[in-house]
């Protein structure tokens, strides 16, 4: 006892930031980043013109195209950067607490790809549209994740997940691989665009989907904080606190395709934000899911704000696929993680 | 009002590995499980905590089959400290302890403060409420998890309602120190507040020391029940453990015996 008593004084405690406060500061940070992006990209426009253009009538020279520019083009953009990196983030956390390993996310473990099958399927042997691929995806990421739980839980550790998700992608992949050999023209272009994650899909009607839809989902996963807690303290555990195993798993499942499935039908797989913003917030304010959950909320809300914002700027007037920007950042941040080894 | 087996029957796979086990955990008694590795222990520990279902025979809390009841029920009156707790995320202790009122909803957070409070207190470990639980020793976050088991049967405010805890070899990390101390403590609450205690124990000294009653399995049936004095006898040891040994009186407790292998 005594070289523990030593440690003690060695190890000292690690500070942690006051929750609240980090979820007011990234709330603050994410509005400054959404009006940057609102602003700036091929147009740019004054921020005085912005509000002129917004809150008045006026008809000046250009108003009319700058008013066109935000209300059709740039703020559907941002709000669906922002309920997509929403409901990505909180879903990681979810399957984070779920699978009880850091690793699992939406797309490593294979459900951002079981969604794409579906809405793949929906896009080529259907009429496609948004009302088909959304329920199919759906559909797609529910067997999935079923199949994730059901594989990765028999090899114990990080292992089996990530096997498990390796199989469902290349079953998956071949899948699409073959649904897009049969594909018309037209479909192909949808598709190819499609598969490399986009928001360029943003409209009001559909938003007016999404947004609630996602939030609705994610506010009843928040009140699920005590469970997920109780989750990482091992199954027997959760049990032993109360929270019947069988159906706390079903339900965060379903919870997690339901957002998923449609954020997935309607941006193509965007990856890593799932594995990558629970992680940063894990880092900063430790892993109670009372504040993790909401925090990841923020957190991918900016995170794919910003990243999307890098991906109209970077080489204007063209635009790189937002997919193609997280991955960009998230993968050699996976590879960091991997390296770093200790308390994933 | 007890947890008990009634004739409780497991197998796993092809093997039984409990047969016609019928104990009795009485609030305000500790019961001492004593057994060989394989014994059946862990195995009797699960079906109490309604981990595992018996083949035949039942479980009763205070009367009501254990089948009958909602796990939230289980837990607002009977608590589980598992032999191996696996918690790698980055909690702090004092959220871990927090834990214990999940299954009590109606208490409000200043209650809740203070039942970590004194949970924390009671396991001997105030001074790291404020440090992070991956970054504590095995031992300590040990007796982490028993603060949590603590917080969860304080929070039961009902008296009419009997409070169980099973505890599956609570001190296994633990140095001689805080091995006594927290044998000690279990004894004390299960006295004073008519807890009613089941712990896995190797040592059968400190089994001998501080339990009132004692179980020996082997090969997953019963072999003793009983006080101390009665169940460990040089024949039991011989039968459970395999090992010569001699009792002696313990030279300064009257009712209580050693054990010298």
């Amino acid at each position: 006892m005594s070289l523990a008593k030593a440690d003690d004084r060695l190890v000292a405690p690690r500070p942690r930031a006051r929750p609240s406060l980090v979820l007011i500061g990234l709330a603050a940070v994410t509005l400054l980043v959404a009006a940057g992006a609102a602003l700036s990209g091929a147009v740019s426009i004054p921020l005085a013109d912005a509000l002129r253009v917004l809150f008045s009538d006026s008809a000046q020279p250009n108003d009319t195209l700058w008013r066109n520019v935000l209300l059709d083009i740039r703020l559907p953009r941002i709000v669906f950067a922002a309920v997509v990196g929403a409901g990505l983030a909180i879903c990681g956390a979810a399957m984070q607490a779920l699978f009880r390993n850091p690793l699992a996310e939406p797309g490593l473990v294979g459900i951002s790809a079981g969604g794409a099958l579906g809405a793949v399927s929906a896009i080529v042997l259907t009429t496609g549209g948004f009302m088909i691929t959304a329920p199919a995806a759906f559909v797609g990421s529910v067997s999935a994740t079923a199949a994730a739980y059901v594989v990765g839980r028999r090899v114990p550790g990080v292992a089996g997940l990530l096997l498990a998700g390796i199989a469902i992608n290349t079953v998956a992949g071949s899948l699409i691989g073959l649904l897009t050999y049969m594909a018309s023209d037209a479909q192909l272009r949808d598709l190819t665009f499609w598969t490399m994650g986009s928001l360029a899909g943003a409209t009001w009607p559909l938003l007016a989907f999404l947004t609630p839809w996602t939030l609705l989902w994610s506010i009843w996963l928040i009140r699920q904080w005590r469970a997920m807690n109780a989750l990482l303290l091992g199954e027997r555990e959760a049990q032993h606190l109360g929270f019947a195993l069988v159906t706390l798993r079903y339900k965060l499942v379903m919870a997690t395709a339901l957002i998923v499935g449609p954020l997935v039908a309607a941006t193509g797989g965007i990856g890593f934000v799932g594995l990558v913003v629970p992680h940063l917030v894990r880092m900063c304010l430790g892993a109670d899911h009372r504040w993790l959950l909401p925090a990841s909320m923020l957190t991918g809300t900016l995170a794919l704000t910003l990243a999307d914002w890098l991906a109209r700027v970077v080489i204007i007037p063209a635009e790189l696929p937002i997919g193609l920007v997280t991955s960009l950042i998230g993968g050699p941040f996976f590879l960091w993680l991997l390296a770093r080894g200790r308390r994933l | 009002m007890s947890l008990r087996t009634i004739d409780l029957s497991v197998s796993r796979g092809k093997s039984r590995v409990l047969s016609d086990v019928s104990i009795d955990i009485e609030p305000g008694h500790v019961l001492g499980l004593l057994g060989a590795n394989g014994a059946g222990k862990s195995t009797l520990l699960a079906v109490l905590a309604g981990e595992l279902r018996a083949d035949s025979g039942h479980v009763e809390l205070d009367s009501t089959s254990l089948t009958h009841l909602p796990v939230r029920e289980q837990a607002r009156r009977r608590t589980v400290l598992p032999q191996k707790p696996s918690l790698t995320f980055d909690l702090g202790v004092h959220e871990v302890v927090a834990m214990g009122a999940y299954p009590f909803p109606e208490l409000d957070p200043v209650e809740i403060d203070a039942l970590i409070d004194s949970a924390l207190t009671l396991a001997g470990i105030a001074h790291l409420a404020h440090r992070r639980y991956p970054d504590l020793s095995g031992g300590e976050q040990q007796r982490v998890q028993f603060a949590r088991v603590l917080a969860q049967c304080h929070a039961q405010r009902d008296p009419a309602d009997s409070r169980y805890v099973l505890l599956d070899e609570p001190i296994s990390s633990l140095d001689p120190k805080h091995q006594i101390e927290l044998m000690r403590t279990i004894a004390m609450l299960a006295h004073q507040q008519q807890l009613g205690v089941l712990v896995i124990v190797h040592d059968i000294n400190l089994a001998a020391r501080w339990c009132d009653q004692l179980v020996m399995l082997a090969n997953g049936t019963v072999v003793a029940n009983g006080a101390p004095t009665e169940v460990l006898t040089r024949e039991n040891l011989r039968t459970v453990y395999d090992i010569e040994a001699e009792i002696v009186p313990h030279p300064t407790l009257p009712d209580r015996i050693l054990v010298l292998a």
